[in-house]
């Protein structure tokens, strides 16, 4: 099955066609917002924008953060983002995205139950698209059956693991969840040890001077 | 009707006959595949116009003048010599005298000698038999398309059924799509009005990002529009006008459609279009990067359709990294709209449970002759293991500011 590498290698191993499959559906199932949910795409989806294809974020949680989208080396002029505030609104818009099928990808979220139908639905449509297809849903969704031929579950773990859980998928179902690393690329992010002595350490206090530019990422002495 | 047909051919004219529309088509046939191909077409088009179907008729020959001759005589069923004179304006003067002679068709006055016929019946009436059988020339003028197109129909009764204002809209686009085709051109913006008694009316708008006379887009984006337009009145008339018209963009054909950047742009563009016109033009948007030291200021988003802003503001897209990007410092994806504040237990941040910090401080001040403000950010992680960016105020009150998605 055609697919995009998810730049991952020990996810890609284990998916079948050895990456985001191509012109289905692909659940990620997320109990809230903050686990490395888009780094974990990060590497395809800076792929497909090089490649001049157009990224759709639809009815995202939160109106994406230009600088952190560049800083995971996604091209902002190849997305775009689409708000439905209504869940009806949000149904429609993922099916027109889906029968547009001009996408690189397609990443959209849906936070409420969701009719099998309209699930239905999507994975037929999304048969006739050019990218991968991302549906971000709770993760108590996972009790629900879907037509979605692959679904993973996103737990987080200490940084920066995240735990892929395969949920459903074609082939054998894997048993236990794929770890993934997804260090957020920063100076700052010190290593474990290091992170440690950070808690032990008195909270800095602040100088009382005006600075032009944000400081540098050291740990600084308290005044 | 005339204005509509100039789609299929440039020279249109009206007939002697009142109702009647001649077009010449001989040079354009090959431009429609053939007489069959383009008879079809307009079969189909007065009916989209709403015309039923045999309310219209269509007669061809070799020339303008036979053609309308065979229209005015059904009797005769194609065949020229069976007209009846009465069919032939240049006739009129004479009929009495001809048919005294027994003559009532066109049969029997081709057969007798042409200079006898115009000493009696005078040169008008010969020439017109000459020209219609393509002896003589028969110039004719050619009608010309208005520089805007402005159309109106009124309503029988007045409505607000959507489903009726919309073969209504139908109708006029039909004859707007017709006007811009005779033009070569096309137009950005649709503007249906909608009269609603004296002095009110309401505005449809389509708008599109380049310009295009394409029939199913135009409709499908009609659709959703009016679908979503509430009516503050019974409708009792529509009009539509179409100005500005610019040329059509061609987009070539590629001989391999796999990958068409092109095509893939335009049909991004017709699903933004479409997205727009059922959920608004403020809801499908582009991410713009800003140069602020403000988090909530460093990026942007606007509406797809607008310009990006170019100048110091705005920072232009990095192609490759410029900077390695481990020099810079983290940010999330997710930013909140507005900071949350936080409860604070033992020095440490809550929020569903103690924060652990992992990274900071980063000190973002802004000027001090603006708003002033000075915030010592950190990625911290919660008790389940998920980042977030918090920052502490000079007063040291903790806030929530994003999530690293």
């Amino acid at each position: 099955m055609p697919s995009i590498a998810s730049g991952h290698k020990t996810l890609d191993a284990q998916l079948p066609g050895g990456g985001w499959p191509v012109g289905h559906l692909t659940e990620l199932l997320v109990r809230a917002m903050g686990v490395g949910e888009l780094r974990l795409l990060a590497p395809a989806l800076q792929r497909l924008t090089r490649a001049n294809k157009q990224i759709i974020m639809l009815a995202p949680p939160q109106l994406p953060h230009a600088p952190a989208l560049s800083a995971l080396g996604i091209q902002l002029n190849q997305c775009l983002v689409v708000r439905a505030r209504r869940a009806s609104d949000r149904l429609w818009a993922i099916e027109q995205s889906l029968r547009s099928n001009h996408f690189g990808a397609l990443l959209a979220w849906i936070d409420e139950p969701t009719p099998h139908e309209a699930l239905r639905r999507f994975q037929l449509a999304a048969r006739q698209a050019q990218g991968p297809v991302f549906l971000f849903r709770p993760l108590q969704a996972q009790d629900q059956p879907s037509p979605a031929p692959l679904r993973l579950a996103l737990l987080p773990r200490q940084y920066p693991g995240l735990a892929v859980q395969l949920l459903k998928r074609r082939g054998p179902v894997a048993a236990e969840p794929i770890y993934v690393n997804l260090p957020i690329a920063s100076r700052a992010m010190r290593p474990l040890e290091e992170a440690h002595a950070l808690d032990r350490m008195p909270v800095p206090q602040h100088q009382s001077f005006a600075t032009s530019h944000p400081t540098g990422l050291r740990s600084t002495q308290p005044h | 009707m005339a204005q509509w047909a100039l789609q299929f051919t440039p020279d249109v004219c009206l007939g002697q006959w009142h109702d009647t529309v001649l077009l010449e088509v001989g040079p354009s046939l090959r431009l429609w595949g053939g007489l069959e191909p383009l008879l079809g077409q307009l079969t189909q088009g007065w009916q989209r116009l709403g015309w039923p179907p045999k309310a219209v008729q269509m007669q061809q020959a070799h020339t303008a003048r036979l053609a309308e001759w065979l229209l005015q005589s059904p009797i005769a069923k194609g065949q020229t010599h069976r007209i009846p004179l009465s069919s032939i304006v240049e006739a009129h003067p004479h009929l009495d005298r001809l048919a005294r002679m027994g003559i009532r068709d066109l049969g029997p006055v081709l057969k007798l000698p042409r200079a006898g016929l115009r000493q009696r019946f005078g040169a008008g009436f010969v020439a017109a038999i000459e020209a219609a059988l393509g002896e003589r020339a028969d110039p004719r003028q050619a009608i010309h398309a208005p520089a805007i197109f402005e159309q109106g129909l009124e309503l029988a009764l007045p409505t607000d059924s959507k489903g009726l204002l919309e073969t209504g809209c139908l109708r006029l686009l039909e004859e707007g799509l017709a006007w811009l085709a005779g033009m070569q051109a096309a137009v950005t913006e649709y503007r249906f009005v909608f009269h609603q008694g004296r002095r009110q009316s309401q505005e449809l708008c389509i708008g599109l990002a380049e310009p295009s006379r394409e029939a199913s887009r135009i409709q499908r984006l009609l659709s959703e529009s009016l679908s979503q337009t509430a009516l503050t009145a019974a409708v009792s008339g529509i009009a539509l006008r179409l100005d500005n018209p610019l040329p059509l963009a061609h987009h070539n054909e590629e001989l391999f459609p796999q990958s068409n950047p092109a095509r893939e742009n335009q049909g991004i563009q017709e699903l933004c279009e479409r997205l727009s016109a059922r959920l608004g033009q403020s809801q499908v948007l582009r991410i713009q990067e800003i140069n602020s030291h403000r988090p909530e200021a460093a990026s942007q988003l606007i509406p797809w359709k607008e310009n990006q802003k170019s100048g110091p503001a705005a920072k232009s897209p990095t192609l490759g990294l410029a900077q390695p990007m481990a020099s810079q410092p983290p940010r999330p994806i997710w930013l909140l709209e507005s900071p949350v504040a936080l409860s604070v237990q033992k020095e440490r941040p809550i929020y569903q449970g103690p924060l652990r910090l992992r990274a900071g401080p980063e000190r973002i001040e802004s000027d001090w002759w603006s708003d002033p403000f000075a915030r010592d950010y950190f990625v911290a992680e919660t008790h389940d293991q998920r980042l977030v960016w918090v920052f502490r105020t000079p007063g040291h009150d903790w806030f929530l500011h994003g999530f690293f998605g």
